[in-house]
């Protein structure tokens, strides 16, 4: 017998308790601290995906948000455009191309000679134009003073072209032949 | 004398060794247990973490829907092209006749007369065509260089040029404009002592010095309508 046989027999009692005890170790690591360990990594990848997930979707929240709210804006301000900037219907809209054209005109020493207005109204756009070819004659220093007025003017009046030529013979100064156009909300009148 | 019948050995050593190895099972024990509960704790955490996570993910997928219901694209394309056409009309709106003929008289020599102003704005870019007639090509080509080195313009290009009737040369030049800032329209510019400054009548000046009349092909043939081409 060796020694280390004798040993485990005399100490039987003590050898079997620290046999247990290892073996409840082996137990409780094999069994349950290692599943425990595997459950909690797959805990913490399932967790980890489902914010990157959760960024993911408050980042296209937060864009469309904003998207949202920027639309809001733009449509704001477009009714603002529509409602106060522009002329409000085709009578607004008419009365500033003609009488005050035509008062601008006499005003800066301009004469009328001729004037053709066209309405247009485009397929795709909710708003109306109306525009006007004048032709004026009279000096260089009234045709910029009527420019300079008209363009300064707090109505919606786009100058679009300018023609300028020689008066005939008989008349002095030069023509003008100016296009000029307003638009006019078409849902004003709703 | 020692009689026994069996080897001695230390009896101390091992109990202490047995002692040191159950020490070490019980730490092992304890920790695997204490190692236990936190990673059940931890497990626990996560969960929860993660049913928070899909919750809140799913009202804001729920939130987002109803976002992309407002803003369905229809509605949306029509909101930009109708903010697009707005910018467009506030842009030409925007445009300075004035700043625009003071730039022009600086620049423009006595031998060339502009007969026709077309600015066209395209996402904030002026382009301007000019309809100009002058005593010779060379006198164009210099209203060019002039217009450039004026640094109001760029690209300035005689797109045509025809000789007319009367001698004289009708040109259509195209450019870039570059418009000062907005706010900045001055009156036009009255010089003393001069009964016509302008565009039209240093030409005319010139003309009528030399008993010339302005070539009628100068004139417009028609009155315009107003619509401005693209």
């Amino acid at each position: 017998m060796t020694l280390v046989q004798r040993i485990l027999r005399e100490k039987r009692a003590l050898v079997t308790v620290v046999a247990l005890l290892l073996g409840a170790d082996l137990v409780i690591y094999g069994l349950a601290v290692a599943p425990w360990t595997k459950r909690a990594v797959q805990a913490d990848a399932r967790t980890a995906e489902a914010e990157v997930l959760l960024s993911e979707v408050r980042r296209n929240h937060q864009s469309a948000a904003r998207q949202a709210e920027l639309s809001q804006e733009a449509d704001r301000e477009l009714q603002r455009f529509y409602r106060e900037v522009l002329p409000k219907g085709l009578p607004e809209a008419r009365a500033l191309l003609s009488p005050f054209v035509d008062q601008v005109a006499d005003e800066t020493g301009l004469v009328v000679e001729r004037r053709s207005n066209l309405l247009e109204r485009e397929t795709d756009s909710v708003l109306g134009r109306l525009s006007t070819t004048v032709v004026l004659s009279g000096e260089y220093e009234d045709i910029r003073r009527f420019v300079f007025t008209l363009e300064t003017s707090p109505d919606f009046i786009l100058i679009e072209e300018i023609v300028l030529s020689q008066a005939e013979q008989s008349r002095r100064g030069l023509v003008l032949t100016l296009s000029a156009s307003t638009y006019f909300w078409e849902g004003a009148g709703v | 004398m020692n009689l026994a019948t069996k080897p001695f050995y230390n009896e101390r050593a091992v109990h202490f060794c047995l002692g040191v190895i159950g020490a070490l099972g019980i730490a092992l024990l304890v920790s695997g247990g204490l190692k236990m509960a936190s990673l059940a704790r931890h497990s626990t955490e996560m969960d929860i973490r993660t049913g928070q996570a899909a919750r809140a993910r799913a009202e804001l997928t729920g939130g987002m829907k109803d976002l992309q219901q407002e803003m369905a694209p229809g509605v949306l394309d029509l909101l930009a092209d109708a903010t697009r056409e707005a910018n467009e009309l506030i842009d030409r709106r925007v445009f300075s006749w004035t700043a625009f003929f003071n730039r022009l008289e600086s620049t423009l020599p006595a031998d060339v007369m502009v007969t026709e102003l077309r600015p066209e704005i395209d996402e904030g870019v002026v382009s301007v065509s000019m309809g100009v007639v002058g005593r010779d090509l060379n006198a164009i080509s210099d209203f060019v260089v002039s217009l450039e080195g004026s640094g109001g313009f760029s690209e300035v290009l005689n797109r045509q040029a025809e000789r007319t009737d009367d001698g004289m040369y009708r040109a259509m030049l195209r450019g870039r404009y570059f418009q000062a800032a907005s706010g900045s329209l001055e009156p036009p510019r009255q010089e003393e002592g001069a009964e016509t400054v302008g565009l039209a009548t240093g030409l005319a000046d010139e003309l009528q010095a030399a008993e010339t009349a302005l070539p009628e092909a100068t004139a417009p043939a028609s009155v315009r309508t107003g619509e401005k081409q693209r």
